[in-house]
């Protein structure tokens, strides 16, 4: 086959291929330019700050203290409103002023300090609620973290940790973004859901505006947080957000 | 509104969503089929397009701005697109399982999307078999139509890359129908 026939061949598959109808993307796009990550252009990349093996206990005081400062200023507030479901508020991590290196994140943890592996229905009687599970799956593992008087079940399968919570009014996850994690609106079961994805983020249980220090871990996979009427729910894993998505609305 | 792309580039880095929303309607579509060529799925490549250009908007200041926007943005696309397509090459045999479970039923086939002739829809079968750097170079040129000028700004490379990655790609593509496709030698 010589290169003319070999270009009239890929330029007719070219011809016969059918897409489909191209989505209008202009309002979605600028809905999320409107949200306060994206509200003006960068003139230049933000410094990213990346886990490095070896946590000082010291750093995980600042970033607790940052995630508490946060919380309580009135930015924190404001970023409460804007992004986040009910139970969860995402805000940016602040950046370091020119010439200031990054404080290390300390490297990621799965669930944190005082997890407790216990039978599902053991978790259940100590959680208080019943464990709510994706349509045809059963955990691997599961564990009960108590935050204070709060108790919230992890469910582990194969691919993916299913954080689930009842949280009062005052309760929150805060999750605080550096400049390498992307936060994207999405919506599960037609609520508003939120897919965090790139660099580790950090999380931590807020009760009321103090965030509880066994709570603060930082989480490398991709975190789809969303809430129905049942329960507040924090997905972390390795699937891509088309997949958790469709185990996610499996969930009541 | 209609702007010409310069200005429409220029507002947009002033701040003005309108001008921003003119370069999107105005490319979406090639932002949307590059994304599609090379993920083979409608929503991802939704998803890609879009944060194509939210990201293309981020980075506005760093556009030079008498460039042409398109193929900065296929570039931003193309790279977005390669790594989703790499991230779910090592997610499938996972993500197959857990859909597997929740969803039985089997999507369409990968040629689904091609309905005229055998033969293109051969090929296009064959190209879907290339590694990736080849299916992109050729995507660029014979299915989005770019020019060489346009393509070496979509890869961030000169026109001679351009030339050579061309060439190796369509001689790859002959030895793949050569070995697999005999039917199309004629």
């Amino acid at each position: 086959m010589n290169d003319r026939r070999l270009e009239e061949l890929i330029f007719a598959a070219a011809a016969a291929t059918r897409y489909p109808p191209t989505p209008d993307l202009a309002g979605s796009v600028l809905r999320r330019l409107q949200a306060p990550l994206a509200a003006t252009p960068r003139l230049r990349p933000t410094p990213r700050l990346r886990p490095r093996p070896g946590l000082l206990a010291a750093l995980a005081l600042a970033v607790l203290a940052l995630v508490t400062a946060l919380a309580l200023s009135p930015t924190g507030d404001a970023l409460a409103r804007l992004f986040g479901v009910r139970g969860s508020t995402i805000g940016p991590l602040p950046t370091p002023a020119a010439g200031v290196t990054p404080t290390p994140l300390p490297p990621p943890d799965r669930l944190g300090p005082g997890a407790r592996r216990v039978p599902l229905a053991e978790a259940e009687s100590l959680a208080g609620f019943e464990a709510l599970l994706p349509a045809g799956l059963r955990p691997e593992a599961v564990f009960v973290l108590q935050y204070e008087r709060f108790r919230v079940l992890v469910l582990q399968f194969d691919g993916f940790d299913l954080w689930e919570a009842q949280l009062e009014q005052q309760a929150s996850f805060g999750k605080l973004a550096p400049a390498g994690t992307e936060v994207r609106e999405t919506q599960v079961r037609g609520r508003d859901a939120y897919w965090l994805s790139g660099e580790p983020h950090i999380v931590s249980y807020m009760d009321g505006p103090r965030s509880i220090q066994s709570s603060v871990r930082v989480v490398e996979r991709n975190t789809l947080v969303w809430r129905t009427q049942a329960a507040f729910y924090r997905m972390e894993t390795d699937l891509s957000l088309q997949d958790a998505r469709r185990i996610a609305e499996t969930l009541p | 509104m209609h702007l010409s792309e310069v200005e429409a580039v220029a507002r947009a880095r002033r701040g003005d969503p309108s001008a921003y929303a003119a370069l999107v309607e105005d490319n979406q579509q090639a932002a949307f089929r590059a994304a599609y060529l090379i993920l083979r799925d409608a929503a991802a490549a939704e998803d890609v397009a879009q944060e194509a250009f939210v990201r293309a908007y981020r980075n506005l200041a760093a556009f030079r701005e008498y460039d042409a926007f398109r193929p900065w943005l296929l570039r931003i696309v193309t790279n977005l697109a390669l790594n989703e397509h790499r991230a779910r090459r090592r997610r499938a045999g996972l993500g197959e399982r857990l859909a597997g479970l929740l969803r039985p039923v089997a999507g369409p086939p990968a040629d689904a999307s091609l309905v005229a002739g055998e033969q293109a829809s051969t090929l296009a079968s064959a190209i879907d078999r290339l590694p990736a750097n080849d299916r992109v170079i050729l995507h660029l040129r014979y299915f989005l139509e770019l020019d060489e000028e346009e393509m070496a700004r979509v890869i961030n490379r000169s026109r001679g890359t351009v030339k050579s990655r061309l060439h190796r790609a369509g001689r790859r593509l002959r030895e793949l129908i050569e070995r697999e496709f005999p039917d199309l030698r004629d």
